[in-house]
């Protein structure tokens, strides 16, 4: 069955609807398929009960810590200047204050674990690749990326997925 | 050997917990954390927690910080104890998570930053951004309207039962209901104000604000 995108109450994208089955929120949705497809491609969930919950944990990071951060700042360095808009400097400056001592936290992370959540890529890792893609995409700040060690040979890892460089292409970039 | 949770009582993210824990009747123990004395900062807890926060859990060898995380861990691990909070289908069970997201990215996402102003920067000394509240205050009257819209046909958030997806708003939502002044936005939506009161009469959650003893 194909999926659909389709509208959603808060006027936001992504939304799919599968058959009869409508959703929306992205992690919502990608933990549906992962789970209903368990057996097939990538296993993104985890493969034991406690293996699933720090999957859960490391996606809910890249939420509270990493999205919270790298979100006003591509807004404000990408994105305003493309609608003519004014950029806050000052408050990108402090979030990047921020933003070093969260990576600081994701290089120890990476420094005892290949992946995010130990072993294996898992939607942990997955869920943090359109924030990290557009981070990259700001010299200023994938300096902070190439300075960890860690983290860099982590992003050269998970770029270099087939599943990654298709998306690259159908996004055009 | 029960699960310890560190944390502060009066804390939403260590309440998401302690209110799952009290719904599954999953025995536990309270460690607090003091977070009026910078606690959370320090090395001790940062070997817990990296970013500085609670809750965080210790439960044997496992190890978990992240509420949300924490509660699908229990709710999954005891689904056949206590209350069934995960919903019975697949399907179901996405809709479920759909609304565990939605509390997220747009209830706390708007409610967070409104909390931080009026109630902990006081605390702190730190000067409260009004302008931001009252323009975070007009955006979550647009996010109750779909949530009152979501409650016209459904009882809960997920459908007919009682779920996380209710679970992970509560405490937020006790905010809306107290300390920020937002209580009308609740009272005067007659679904959102039907939810409200039924899922706050659940013993669990009295149970816990008796434990806050605000």
């Amino acid at each position: 069955m194909v999926v659909q995108l389709y509208g959603q109450p808060f006027g936001q994208v992504p939304a799919i609807e599968d058959g009869d089955f409508k959703l929306f929120e992205s992690r919502a949705i990608a933990r549906y398929y992962a789970t209903k497809y368990s057996d097939q491609g990538t296993d993104l969930l985890g493969k034991s009960l406690e293996h699933r919950a720090i999957v859960d944990q490391w996606s809910d990071v890249e939420t509270h810590y990493f999205n919270v951060l790298v979100h006003p700042i591509v807004i404000n360095l990408v994105i305003k200047p493309r609608l003519g808009e004014e950029c806050d400097i000052g408050l990108v400056e402090e979030l990047k204050v921020k933003l070093e001592v969260v990576l600081d936290v994701y290089d120890n992370r990476l420094a005892s674990n290949r992946f995010l959540a130990g072993d294996e890529f898992t939607m942990a890792d997955l869920t943090h690749m359109p924030a990290m893609g557009y981070l990259m995409g700001i010299t200023d700040l994938n300096r902070m990326i190439k300075a960890r060690e860690n983290m860099n040979r982590w992003w050269e890892e998970i770029t270099a997925r087939p599943a990654w460089k298709k998306l690259m292409e159908m996004a055009g970039h | 050997m029960v699960v310890k949770v560190y944390g502060y009582v009066q804390a939403s993210c260590p309440q998401r917990v302690l209110l799952c824990f009290l719904e599954k009747e999953i025995d536990f123990q309270f460690i607090h954390v003091d977070l009026d004395t910078l606690e959370h900062k320090k090395q001790e807890h940062l070997l817990r927690q990296p970013f500085g926060q609670v809750p965080a859990i210790e439960d044997g060898d496992l190890k978990l910080y992240e509420s949300r995380a924490i509660v699908r861990y229990y709710a999954t691990k005891y689904a056949d104890q206590g209350t069934d909070l995960l919903g019975k289908t697949l399907e179901q069970r996405a809709i479920v998570d759909q609304w565990m997201e939605t509390e997220v990215n747009y209830f706390n996402a708007v409610g967070q930053p409104i909390v931080i102003n009026l109630v902990v920067n006081p605390r702190l000394g730190v000067p409260c951004d009004f302008a931001l509240v009252e323009e975070l205050k007009v955006k979550m009257e647009k996010i109750f309207d779909v949530y009152e819209k979501r409650l016209a046909t459904n009882r809960y958030l997920a459908g007919d039962e009682f779920t996380l997806a209710d679970l992970t708003h509560m405490p937020g939502l006790r905010y809306t209901m107290n300390e920020t002044g937002s209580s009308s936005m609740v009272t005067s939506r007659p679904n959102l104000n039907r939810w409200w009161n039924e899922i706050s009469a659940r013993p669990s959650w009295k149970k816990l604000m008796e434990m806050a003893a605000y």
